[in-house]
């Protein structure tokens, strides 16, 4: 049944786009977007700020953001994610998933080729595949395909059918398995075996991108190249998905740590393209907009969600009516509109703003009533003890968070005390749950479930989860092996419903990000990601570099 | 002569061995898992563990110690725990980056700081003194992050006459890396010229007053022989020291000016590893500046009696 199980869900998830594009338009009007150029130009070079040198050139195994970010430019998986957060073919052309749901087939595009002039086959669909499923490659995410992870769901065998068709054998029914080969924190890139060296050892990444690895100076510059023999699809420019033309003849990703200093290095032309700059430098940047008109300012809510994380195993917080208590004092819209500069607006669901799942009733969360709070902590047993909030200073808005619901908390009579750790300190505190309160992020997920995924379970298996709710667990459960979204939309509905009453969590807001261009950049557009894409990107015609 | 810098040069064994014991238990005793920094936005508690074993931090400290000086010992600093890059290649490759940084500034400040001390001593308390201390003091005062931003500003952004990050190496191309180095040297030497220079102005004072100074006038020897002859090489012995430990702090302490210039040098390289807790990094990196510290302030001990023969090396 060609689009049978999947096809469903993408159906119903398509029929949100009209919502989202809503949603994508009022972004549209808040920033300055510059993509109306008429004529794309082939040439030149793109300069891109980076914050930090990447991890490795091997996707999935020794990643971070920006690894992924400069990686998803050289490889490909089979499906993508397109702009609204729906999953489309990529190196397929088209895709079926048997009626028990247990097999998927891949049929490829015609006429792909590797960066080495090779033909794109089934053979190295199923090398790229069985690398990644073998545990001595490394795979970050191997879990989610070889049954040890919650999900049970396991890869029982990949099979290339004939040249053109690779057929992907499940242990059970998920609703989730394309989503995790697009998923960008995992990249499930489709390479050449040559890209390891005769002992399995990594060497460089022949994928399957527009462009290619040129090279990479550790701690200084990466650079790609045009992949001239690349086939873009037919269809426009959607995600990571869709048309992919490199018009650029070089990609050239520099390492700067301070994004200040990158944007200095921008106005000075020296840089092309600086993406998530601290919110607070927004105005400054729209002034010299505005002024001398040789920057483009983008403005983008992303799907990180920030939150309060409030640790249940702790003997104040055990108690319901105790979280209850601190969500009636914390207004999520002020926490926002303080740490963003008024870019951002509140979200304490953790169903993004921009998922296709967001609905009214995530919109809704307890409301603010100090009084209540009171009564509720009183309640609870809350005698004035100290209460201490771990944040960082490597991420301000984290910070900038703290010390707003710092002071809400005060206000509604609770004895609060910011510890400002740096960033290693807190993240290892919250895997082995050592905080009180603690300001955190996660940093993007593709669909809820993958979010609620990383906050619902026992803390006995792992301390970083927040929601042990038996209840919870099930319905997280029930999402894998949903057979349509619309039973995902109850579940998630359902889910939020609970958090309003137990509050394991207090979801803050949907992260936002600046991206700011030289004018003479085209085409640029920045997504929920929240990282670049430069595909589709020219520059202009006579500008110098 | 010879038998002092022998001892002292087998001094540096037992130096770097109680470093090494250092640097490898005070980065353990502040919070923070290199595991969780590597599996990083997954949140994957299991992962972690697993990365744990991997990088072998499940084993007690005391063997990760012996494993890591038997390890040093053999001339392998280990490699990264976060790119998996051997930490001696990278070290190697960042020094050679921060000496093309640090070695005009080191040397353009001790060209400027010197003659300006001593005439500074030699003119205390007139304007000419007051303005240099000024300067000194202000460019002591001025935070170097927020220099080099205004310096990039100036000449970057409004001028466009220098580029205002990046690196160029003086191997890659010599007219480039000269103007990719103009703000970060600049910035540098201001810095470390201004403390050289109250050094040098200081010790000048000292030897001004010293009597062969007052008998070398009273003979009628020009104020420009005594300051060379005379005053120069007594005033520079406590000013060669300083700038021993200027080099020394040089290579580690730049990573401010290599964050805002972008430059990928040993400074930001230790950075980067302390806030990943990229142990085998920080570690190897400790290990080799405090080596190289060791090195340049030994020769600066056996230059020492050359400009103050009253100093004599046993």
């Amino acid at each position: 049944m060609a689009y049978g199980f999947g096809s469903l869900l993408l159906q119903a998830a398509r029929s949100r786009r009209t919502s989202l594009s809503c949603s994508i338009g009022l972004l549209l009007v808040v920033s300055h977007w510059a993509g109306a150029a008429p004529a794309p130009r082939y040439g030149g070079e793109i300069r891109v700020a980076i914050n930090s040198d990447i991890r490795s050139t091997n996707p999935g195994v020794n990643r971070d953001g920006n690894t992924d970010m400069v990686l998803y430019h050289i490889v490909e998986s089979l499906v993508a994610y397109r702009e609204d957060l729906t999953v489309a073919p990529m190196l397929a052309e088209t895709y079926a998933v048997s009626a028990d749901g247990l097999s998927y087939t891949f049929t490829l595009r015609d006429n792909l080729r590797f960066h080495n002039g090779e033909p794109v086959t089934a053979r190295e669909v199923k090398w790229s595949w069985d690398r990644l499923l073998d545990p001595d490659t490394g795979f970050r995410c191997l879990d989610w395909y070889d049954g040890s992870g919650s999900s049970g769901l396991k890869i029982l065998e990949v099979a290339a059918v004939d040249a053109g068709t690779v057929r992907f054998r499940l242990n059970r029914p998920s609703a989730l398995f394309l989503q995790r080969i697009a998923y960008i924190q995992c990249l499930t890139g489709v390479m050449h075996p040559d890209s390891v060296n005769a002992d399995g050892s990594w060497r460089e990444p022949i994928g399957t991108g527009p462009y290619r690895l040129q090279s990479w100076q550790r701690g200084k510059q990466i650079v790609l190249s045009r992949f001239a023999g690349y086939q873009s699809r037919s269809e426009a420019r959607d995600g990571l998905a869709g048309a992919k033309i490199a018009y650029a003849d070089t990609l050239r990703f520099i390492v700067n740590p301070d994004r200040i200093a990158a944007k200095v290095g921008l106005y000075a032309n020296d840089l092309d393209l600086v993406f998530a700059t601290p919110l607070g430098s927004y105005r400054e940047a729209e002034r010299r907009r505005q002024r001398r008109g040789d920057i483009n300012l983008f403005h983008q809510q992303t799907l990180d969600w920030t939150v309060l994380l409030i640790q249940s195993a702790d003997a104040l917080f055990k108690n319901e009516t105790m979280r209850r208590a601190l969500a009636h004092a914390i207004i999520p819209d002020q926490v926002a509109a303080f740490a963003s500069n008024d870019l951002a607006t509140g979200n304490a669901s953790a169903v993004a703003n921009s998922s296709p799942f967001h609905t009214a009733l995530h919109d809704t969360w307890l409301n603010y009533d100090p009084e209540r709070a009171r009564k509720l902590a009183r309640q609870a047993g809350y005698r004035g003890e100290e209460i201490v909030i771990q944040t960082n200073r490597k991420f301000s808005y984290m910070f900038d968070n703290a010390i707003a619901i710092q002071a809400m908390l005060h206000a509604a009579g609770f004895n609060v005390r910011v510890e400002v750790l740096d960033w290693a300190s807190q993240l290892s505190n919250f895997f082995s749950g050592k905080f009180q309160l603690s300001s955190f992020g996660y940093s993007a997920r593709s669909h809820p479930a993958f979010l609620y995924g990383n906050i619902i379970g026992s803390k006995n298996s792992k301390a970083t989860y927040q929601w042990e709710s038996v209840a919870a667990q099930e319905l997280l459960r029930q999402i894998e092996s949903s057979t349509d979204a619309g039973e995902q939309q109850r579940i998630f509905d359902r889910l939020h419903e609970m958090a309003k009453q137990q509050v394991p969590i207090i979801g803050l807001y949907n992260d936002h990000i600046v991206d700011i261009t030289r004018s003479h950049v085209r085409n640029y557009q920045p997504w929920v990601f929240g990282r670049p894409r430069l595909w589709g990107v020219w520059l202009e015609a006579g500008h110098t570099e | 002569m010879y038998r002092y810098a022998l001892k002292k040069i087998l001094l540096i064994i037992p130096t770097l061995l109680i470093v090494s014991l250092f640097a490898f238990t005070l980065i353990r005793m502040i919070p923070g898992d290199p595991a969780v920094m590597f599996v990083g936005d997954l949140q994957d508690a299991a992962a972690v563990q697993k990365v744990r074993r991997q990088m072998g931090l499940d084993q007690p400290v005391y063997i990760q110690y012996y494993r890591w000086v038997r390890q040093v010992a053999g001339g392998n600093l280990g490699v990264s725990l976060m790119t998996r890059e051997p930490v001696f290649n990278a070290l190697a490759e960042r020094f050679s980056v921060t000496v093309q940084v640090i070695a005009p500034a080191f040397i353009l400040a001790a060209i400027i700081a010197v003659p300006a001390g001593m005439i500074a001593a030699w003119r205390q308390n007139s304007r000419l003194d007051n303005a240099i201390v000024l300067v000194m003091i202000v460019c002591l005062s001025v935070p170097s992050f927020w220099l080099a931003l205004l310096l990039i500003l100036i000449f970057g952004v409004e001028l466009n006459w220098l580029p205002s990050i990046g690196f160029v190496s003086v191997t890659e191309d010599l007219g480039a890396a000269i103007r990719y180095l103009v703000l970060p040297v600049i910035v540098l030497t201001l810095i470390e010229m201004a403390m050289l220079t109250r050094v040098m102005r200081a010790s000048t004072i000292e030897v001004l007053n010293q009597d062969y100074v007052t008998h070398a006038r009273a003979k009628g020897l020009s104020e420009s022989i005594i300051l060379r002859r005379h005053v120069f090489k007594n005033a520079f012995a406590p000013t060669l020291t300083m700038l021993g430990l200027a080099l020394g702090s040089l290579l580690s302490g730049t990573a401010i000016i290599e964050t805002v210039f972008a430059i990928p040098g040993l400074g930001l390289y230790l950075v980067d590893a302390v806030y990943a807790r990229d142990y085998p990094v920080i570690q190897g990196t400790l290990l080799f500046v405090v080596a190289v510290y060791t090195a340049v302030n030994l020769l600066a001990d056996l230059l020492y009696p050359v400009f103050d023969p009253r100093v004599k090396l046993q």
